[in-house]
């Protein structure tokens, strides 16, 4: 019997074993070598030790991109947050009203990045909504795309737009989740609004943040798309997030040991962030 | 035509820890015999095994007189009936009673015609396009009853399948599958850890404690005859009621004495070799308020600590002189008052005494069947 | 909130109408016969129709669409087929390897894909499976997070049903097609619709793996628009619309499982 079950639980789990190995650990490893080698494709790798990440800490490009990488994470993840939680407590109640907007909202959100990203190279465009809506404010045209000073917010702009949706969502999922006696509790204590949002949900809503926090962060970390569409990483580099530098580096110099060594840096930065954010939750919650 | 199920000298083991040893057990053909044991028993994991779910360590199994030891599950000729009857929730009854015949490779017309029999048999031919979820609690049960029968096995497995159930629906679906039994006169065992499933529905019981077989017998056998003190309080509630003592054989009598009570058994009807020291029991039926009309009997002065009133009978709580717990069970509205103490008797036949080992070394019961006149009985 | 009823509710539609404004301009700009105006704002005659008819007879777009559907179809199917056995084994079955796929499978939920990009691509490169479908497809054929789920939902399969599946006489693989299948339906459906939107919106992988326009899927096709039909903003969103609708269609039809899955751990565990 049990060799029965042994024999069919291997069967059902080598092709998932054998795309694994293939896939996805191997690589890993292959990865980890390449970033101490120097390899372009052509011939073997050439074993260099430790300089391609000596390069990497020594390089303005680098430094610029990682800068570049933090304030679109700072600035796509605390603003979609903020914004996402304001409405996600409104239309959390119930209501075929609300249901209606839930599904508004979240449309950006199932919308192919891709298809949305050339969406707003039209509305970035001279004479396009962006300069429409900034000429009815007063502001005027502006070189959206163009413009180093402007180019990172439009992206981020465009990056809330697209994301807010799904954090509602997921927010919508977490109070809903809430037992509704802790909301009647604060409210008999007389709680006033505000008081019971920052004092009662937000408290209780900590493991919907720190998923929320992982997937939002580690998701604009890894954000190749926007920036690649809409500015190529220019003007000058002012929009060259990480994943773009590392793409660069590969794909378009074929320097594949330098750019392996870009992404075991994001690697590790990305594991340490989801790795201490999952950990402060556990403490807090001891 | 067959010989039901026989488990042989099976040993099953995890690791390092033993969860019996070389046990045996016979299931005569045609026979209801339920296995009862407290959670842990091994009592399921010996009916997983019977199944082919579970492996043996050693021993073997037979089935229908032949060795399934290493057979498949669905090779051994048995039907079973699961906890929560385990039906497939996405099929109708008809693709649940069909799934073991379809496994089976039986022809489609030989499919249809057993299972259009199976719901006559069970009453369930206009359920049969129903999924189990739009089905009563008994329907349920008649359709887990039907995947077991459609393959006409040898025996039949049943694990606990009412331990889930209001009390109302139990007793419904104990009734019918006792019904089921009469009807088929299939060889069932039968695994519960309810004390009432085993008395009610056992042609045998086989008590099972800590990986043994305390004790194998009838219903009536095991409640009057209890082998161990185990068997004794496991079955019967209130549990019997249990008094040390110690043992001082006359010449005529023997003289037991428990507390401040002494009480003296004829010699005659006693094992010979009666250990110093023994435990008397008593269920609480047995307990009955003393009646002074001249038969002798043992006085039992105690004191109602409190009661409980269950409308058909009271039960007492009683203390001894010596702060002992004692529970009777008395018609209704009679018995002292509480805090008042009172006399009550034990009928003779209605004594048990257990050795220091557990094992039970006489049965008052014993006189009666002996024909003797029963001097102290009340 | 008692006080605020009224202005929340506005400030809620206020919200919500500036969120859809971009798509509101998107079928504006789609439907435009030029780019004479691009504000996207008002209508300026209908040439939805005929942008998307442009669209479909001129050059390979039709080949893009078909790639796409293609790709992300195989994808979804084959990520279905392995996660679903792998999930299921994962939780209902003792087998030896057990441990080393529970294994495999947090290592790749915890790796980028941007660390493993560059060795697979190496990998392709020296099979000569760059420019193939199976170059594509392989690479996705099977995902951490489909087996994670699929494993999450299979532990609610009670063992005494595929028990009794067992006594019945079914093999083990009866009982995984005709028993866990059936009732892993939600989950398996939700790694599908999951694993389809991912592939169809896949930029990278197809950036690097195809540079043959034969095989260019939907994405690549619009962001290389500009340089196959210079600028012509109308027919590029035109196309960008034609790429959104299916994602929208599906999201529609099977919203409850896509929520599932996306709110997966953010609410339970």
């Amino acid at each position: 019997m049990s060799t029965v079950e042994a024999r069919a639980g291997a069967g059902l789990a080598a092709p998932a074993i054998v795309y694994f190995v293939l896939f996805w650990a191997l690589p890993a490893l292959a990865a980890l070598y390449l970033s101490f080698t120097s390899y372009d494709l052509s011939g073997t790798p050439q074993w260099v030790g430790l300089d391609n990440y000596r390069q990497m800490v020594t390089s303005d490009e680098f430094w610029s991109s990682a800068w570049v990488t933090l304030l679109y994470t700072v600035f796509a993840v605390g603003p979609t947050i903020v914004i996402a939680l304001v409405v996600a407590v409104p239309l959390a109640k119930p209501g075929r009203f609300r249901a209606w907007l839930r599904g508004l909202i979240f449309i950006p959100a199932v919308m192919p990045l891709v298809g949305a990203t050339v969406l707003w190279q039209v509305i970035y465009s001279t004479g396009g909504l962006a300069d429409t809506i900034a000429q009815a404010a007063g502001v005027g045209a502006r070189p959206w795309l163009t413009d180093s000073d402007y180019a990172i917010w439009a992206l981020l702009v465009m990056v809330i737009w697209k994301y807010v949706g799904l954090y509602v969502i997921i927010f919508v999922a977490g109070l809903q989740a809430l037992p509704a006696n802790v909301f009647e509790a604060a409210a008999i204590d007389g709680a006033r609004t505000l008081r019971t949002f920052f004092l009662v949900t937000v408290p209780l809503l900590r493991r919907t943040f720190t998923f929320v926090i992982v997937v939002a962060v580690t998701g604009a970390m890894q954000s190749f798309v926007p920036a690649y569409l809409l500015t190529k990483g220019g003007p000058v580099n002012a929009t060259q997030v990480l994943p773009l530098y590392l793409y660069n580096n590969a794909f378009s110099y074929s320097r594949f040991g330098y750019a392996s060594a870009i992404a075991i840096v994001l690697l590790v930065v990305l594991l340490i962030f989801a790795f201490t954010q999952f950990t402060l939750v556990r403490s807090d919650e001891e | 035509m067959t010989d039901g199920i026989r488990v042989e000298q099976v040993t099953k083991r995890y690791g390092n820890q033993v969860l019996f040893a070389d046990i045996d057990l016979h299931v005569q053909d045609g026979e209801f015999l339920v296995i009862v044991g407290p959670s842990g028993c091994g009592k399921s994991t010996l009916m997983r095994i019977v199944a082919g779910i579970e492996p043996v360590s050693s021993g073997r199994v037979t089935v229908g007189g032949r060795d399934v030891t290493h057979a498949h599950p669905g090779d051994r000729g048995i039907g079973m009936v699961f906890q929560d009857y385990a039906l497939y929730p996405h099929l109708s009854v008809e693709g649940n009673l069909a799934f073991g015949l379809r496994a089976h490779h039986v022809p489609k017309d030989v499919i249809r015609q057993r299972i259009a029999d199976t719901g006559e048999a069970l009453g369930l031919t206009d359920q049969l396009k129903k999924r189990p979820g739009q089905l009563s609690g008994g329907q349920r049960q008649r359709v887990a009853l039907g995947r077991a029968m459609i393959r006409e096995p040898a025996a039949y497995l049943m694990d606990e399948p009412l331990s889930n159930l209001d009390a109302a629906l139990r007793v419904q679906m104990r009734a019918e599958l006792i019904e089921f039994h009469r009807r088929t006169k299939g060889t069932v065992l039968y695994v519960t850890h309810d004390q009432v499933e085993a008395m009610t529905m056992g042609d045998r019981v086989a008590v099972l404690n800590e990986g043994e077989f305390a004790q194998i017998g009838t219903p009536t056998d095991i409640y009057e005859r209890p082998a161990t003190v185990f068997v004794a309080t496991f079955l019967g509630s209130p549990r019997m009621n249990l008094l040390g003592a110690t043992v001082r054989p006359f010449e005529e009598e023997v003289e037991l004495t428990s507390g401040e009570l002494t009480w003296r058994l004829p010699r005659k009807g006693l094992p010979a070799d009666l250990p110093e020291s023994v435990r008397i029991g008593f269920r609480p039926e047995s307990v009955h308020m003393r009646v002074d009309d001249g038969t002798p009997a043992y006085p039992l002065a105690a004191t109602v600590s409190y009661r409980e009133n269950l409308g058909n009978e009271s039960i007492l709580h009683l203390r001894d002189s010596t702060g002992r717990a004692i529970v009777a069970r008395l018609p209704p509205r009679t018995g002292p008052r509480d805090g008042e103490p009172a006399t009550f008797q034990v009928p003779l036949a209605d004594l048990h005494l257990f050795g220091p080992d557990g094992r039970a070394c006489w049965h008052g019961i014993e006189l009666a069947a002996d024909g003797q006149p029963l001097p102290w009985s009340a | 909130m008692r006080i605020g009823r009224p202005l929340t509710a506005v400030a809620l539609i206020g919200f919500v109408a500036l969120m859809l404004l971009p798509l509101y301009s998107m079928i504006v700009l789609a439907s435009a016969p030029d780019d004479g105006d691009l504000s996207g704002l008002g209508f300026h005659g209908f040439a939805l129709f005929d942008n998307i008819g442009q669209i479909m007879t001129d050059g390979r777009f039709p080949r893009y669409l078909m790639n796409s559907v293609l790709i992300a179809s195989a994808v979804s199917v084959l990520d279905v087929a392995i996660s679903a056995a792998a999930g299921y084994a994962l939780a209902r079955l003792r087998f030896p390897g057990r441990a080393a796929l529970l294994n495999l499978v947090v290592i790749a939920l915890s790796l980028t894909p941007a660390v493993v990009m560059i060795p697979v691509f190496v990998m392709l490169s020296e099979i000569g499976w760059l420019n193939s479908y199976q170059g594509l497809i392989a690479p996705f054929a099977a995902s951490a997070l489909g087996v994670f789920l699929v494993r999450q939902f299979a532990l609610g399969i009670p063992v005494q049903m595929l028990h009794a599946a067992r006594v019945d006489g079914a093999s083990e693989l009866r009982i995984f097609l005709r028993i866990a299948v059936p009732l892993l339906r939600p989950a398996l459906l939700t790694v599908l619709l999951l694993q389809f939107l991912a592939q169809w919106d896949n930029l990278i992988w197809p950036l690097i793996a195809a540079s043959e326009q034969e095989l260019w899927t939907l994405p690549l096709a619009l962001s290389s628009f500009e340089g196959e039909h210079g600028i012509v903003y109308h027919l590029q969103t035109a196309a960008a619309l034609i790429s959104i609708l299916p994602p929208l269609v599906l999201f529609s039809f099977l919203q409850r499982y896509y929520v599932s899955g996306l709110t997966l751990g953010g609410v339970k565990r």
